[in-house]
């Protein structure tokens, strides 16, 4: 049984103009002990997806799932009182930027043992420990004379590493980490990459990584699905996707890198841009772009067909050469 | 564009107990900028590119050292001519949601430059606006449309093309396309080296991104703390880094290309604080060659192999390569 399991997950806004689908058909199946990346540009409902499934999405945002469980638990049936039981204990969530997402007014050493308190996860007396030996764990020097520490001292690597002790706190099963470096220089950047992965091996935990950095993709991952539009538009093994894209977008993405174009003095650029709110075509959302739609791509939406761990959403996915495969 | 050792130093504290201190924000920068060239600034944040471009763009002064334009020094100037200097520089901003008035339409926008230095009457103008808008991509009948309608892609068109109004020799671009998407970052890239070589501009390009320099940079200059550790040009630089900070920088930056990454590299340390910068080489903390000469004494950039590299272990780094 996979330790997270959703199946045509969808989260609807209502907004002045009618509801606006942000996700929609997304499939994720994680095992223990895996490494998925979501990845997508800006827009394309990677965050929101994922705070779908740790219930943090508010009024007047609807989330619809025909299934979606955590270790056989249904949470779509739970109620708040029993969600927040499991968020934060056994799931559990890293966010984008960490000065931001932490509490300005309490000690990080207070934010931290917050999360053990809660859940009971340690007696109260050795609460204190608990967050020394965390902070050990992140690597943050000193960690004794650090928890009286308000965000504000740290520095942006320090508190991120904050973050993820408070996330890894009750020893979550699964670990939803969102641009977790995006705010980081790069060198800062390879020491959390190289903290949450050494984390996950040791622990065994299943991590989701959302980004939008190829780079660091290619890196971490060992499954990958990418989104567009809201949409996942594929999902293929790390290498496999990177040797072999199947899907018009993902192609277009990667030959967009500059580190892809060596050489070349002209990037490849994708036309166009993604549809907005009101600008969704009929058919694939992606056919406008797409250097290879065809009449039936811009009538008729593509499902999302092949095995789990290897689907793409497209009526003509490409073969190992990139030319769109003659539909069967 | 010339810049010779320039300098910026900002005081900081002296409150009512507070101790007087200087944040050495650049220390020491050396560079000439050729027309049609494109000099990239890497580092890290705080360590003083931001600044220098400032300093390049004439929008600050250096403390120290001398900024030339076309052969004419910057320093000393009376404000009417400083602001006729400026003509020739112009700047393109990080975020693009941040840099256009919201409250102005792209015409005016484009227009603003023309209005403020005189230039032609109004049909010219508008003429101008409407040719310019043609040539960065953007359609000219979308002149009395907001910068909220377009998206960041195309608001840095517009940034980029409000720069080019008045026909700068030198743009200044700090960190244009951070904030964008990959597939819209490679639409940009495009037309900045498209403008490059239609208008012979000389770019000072300061990025954080190594993917992206290595594209577009014809030099690269590398920064940490204030000073520059490696400068050279773009191939060399990325295929025989001297300086164990750009070792480290490559290293760390990740790669879809499993041929071009490196495994088993552990980084330590954070930088150091600017308001209290080591002795000697501001990297020596976090190096992995450091001697206690390193700590003691501040190694001056010096050519070797073609790059100018601030180290003192440059030739014995660069038979053993770690990173």
């Amino acid at each position: 049984m996979p330790l997270l399991e959703i199946r045509n997950l969808a989260v609807e806004f209502g907004t002045a103009r009618g509801r606006f689908r942000a996700v929609d058909g997304v499939d994720v199946t994680l095992d223990a002990g895996e490494i998925l990346c979501v990845v997508g540009e800006s827009g394309s409902g990677k965050s929101v997806s994922m705070l779908a499934v740790m219930g943090l999405i508010a009024w007047p945002g609807k989330v619809s799932a025909d299934v979606m469980r955590f270790d056989g638990t249904d949470l779509m049936g739970l109620s708040s009182r029993q969600r927040r039981k499991l968020v934060g204990r056994d799931v559990a969530m890293v966010f984008q930027e960490p000065t931001t997402s932490l509490n300005p007014c309490y000690p990080v050493g207070w934010q931290i043992g917050e999360a053990l308190r809660q859940h009971a996860a340690v007696p109260r007396n050795k609460v204190r420990d608990r967050v020394v030996e965390l902070l050990d764990q992140v690597g943050i020097p000193d960690p004794a004379s650090r928890l009286g520490a308000f965000p504000h001292q740290l520095s942006g690597g320090m508190n991120q590493r904050v973050m993820i002790a408070m996330a890894i706190s009750c020893n979550p099963r699964l670990l939803i980490a969102d641009e977790p470096t995006t705010a980081l220089d790069v060198t800062i950047q390879k020491q959390i990459l190289d903290l949450l992965i050494d984390l996950q091996r040791s622990r065994g935990m299943a991590l989701a990584l959302i980004t939008h950095d190829m780079g660091v993709v290619a890196e971490t991952a060992q499954r990958v699905q990418v989104m567009y539009a809201g949409q996942m538009v594929e999902e293929q093994p790390t290498d496999a996707l990177f040797a072999a894209p199947r899907h018009p977008y993902t192609a277009a993405l990667l030959a967009a890198l500059p580190e892809r174009a060596m050489g070349q003095s002209r990037l490849p650029t994708i036309p166009g841009m993604v549809p907005g709110i009101d600008d969704r075509p009929e058919g694939c959302l992606f056919s406008p772009r797409c250097a290879f739609a065809t009449d039936l791509c811009r009538s008729t939406a593509p499902a999302l067909k092949g095995l789990p761990g290897e689907r793409t959403r497209c009526h003509t996915p490409l073969d190992r050469e990139g030319r769109p495969v003659a539909r069967a | 564009m010339q810049a010779n050792a320039v300098r910026r130093h900002y005081p900081v504290g002296g409150g009512l107990l507070g101790k007087r201190g200087v944040v050495k924000a650049v220390d020491g920068v050396s560079f000439t900028l050729a027309r049609g060239r494109t000099l990239a600034v890497v580092g890290e944040s705080g360590c003083g590119k931001s600044t220098l471009a400032r300093m390049a763009a004439l929008l600050e002064a250096p403390s120290d050292g001398a900024l030339l334009l076309d052969g004419q020094t910057t320093a000393g100037r009376s404000e009417a001519e400083r602001r006729q200097m400026r003509l020739g520089v112009q700047m393109v901003f990080q975020n693009p949601y941040g840099s256009l008035n919201p409250r102005k339409t792209v015409g005016a926008i484009l227009d603003e430059p023309l209005v403020i230095n005189h230039r032609g009457n109004p049909a010219e103008r508008l003429a101008a606006v409407r040719a310019m808008m043609d040539r960065v991509g953007l359609r000219p009948d979308q002149i009395d449309r907001y910068p909220h309608m377009f998206s960041g892609g195309q608001r840095q068109r517009i940034a980029i093309a409000r720069a080019l109004m008045l026909n700068p020799a030198v743009v200044v671009a700090d960190e244009p396309v951070s904030a964008l998407d990959v597939s819209i970052q490679a639409q940009v890239l495009n037309l900045m080296m498209d403008l490059q070589d239609e208008l012979q501009l000389a770019y000072l390009f300061i990025s954080h991104d190594l993917s992206v320099v290595r594209h577009i940079a014809a030099e690269v200059m590398v920064m940490y703390c204030g000073r520059p550790v490696e400068h050279g040009p773009k191939a060399s630089i990325f295929a025989t880094p001297r300086h164990p900070y750009t070792q480290m920088l490559l290293a760390a930056t990740p790669s879809v290309d499993p041929a071009r990454r490196k495994q088993a590299v552990t980084i330590k340390g954070e930088l150091p604080s600017p308001l209290n910068p080591p002795r000697g080489c501001a990297f020596a903390s976090r190096c992995p060659y450091a001697t206690p000469r390193c700590t003691d004494e501040r190694p001056e950039p010096r050519p070797f192999e073609g790059h100018l590299v601030a180290c003192h272990h440059a030739e014995s780094i660069a038979e053993r390569v770690l990173f």
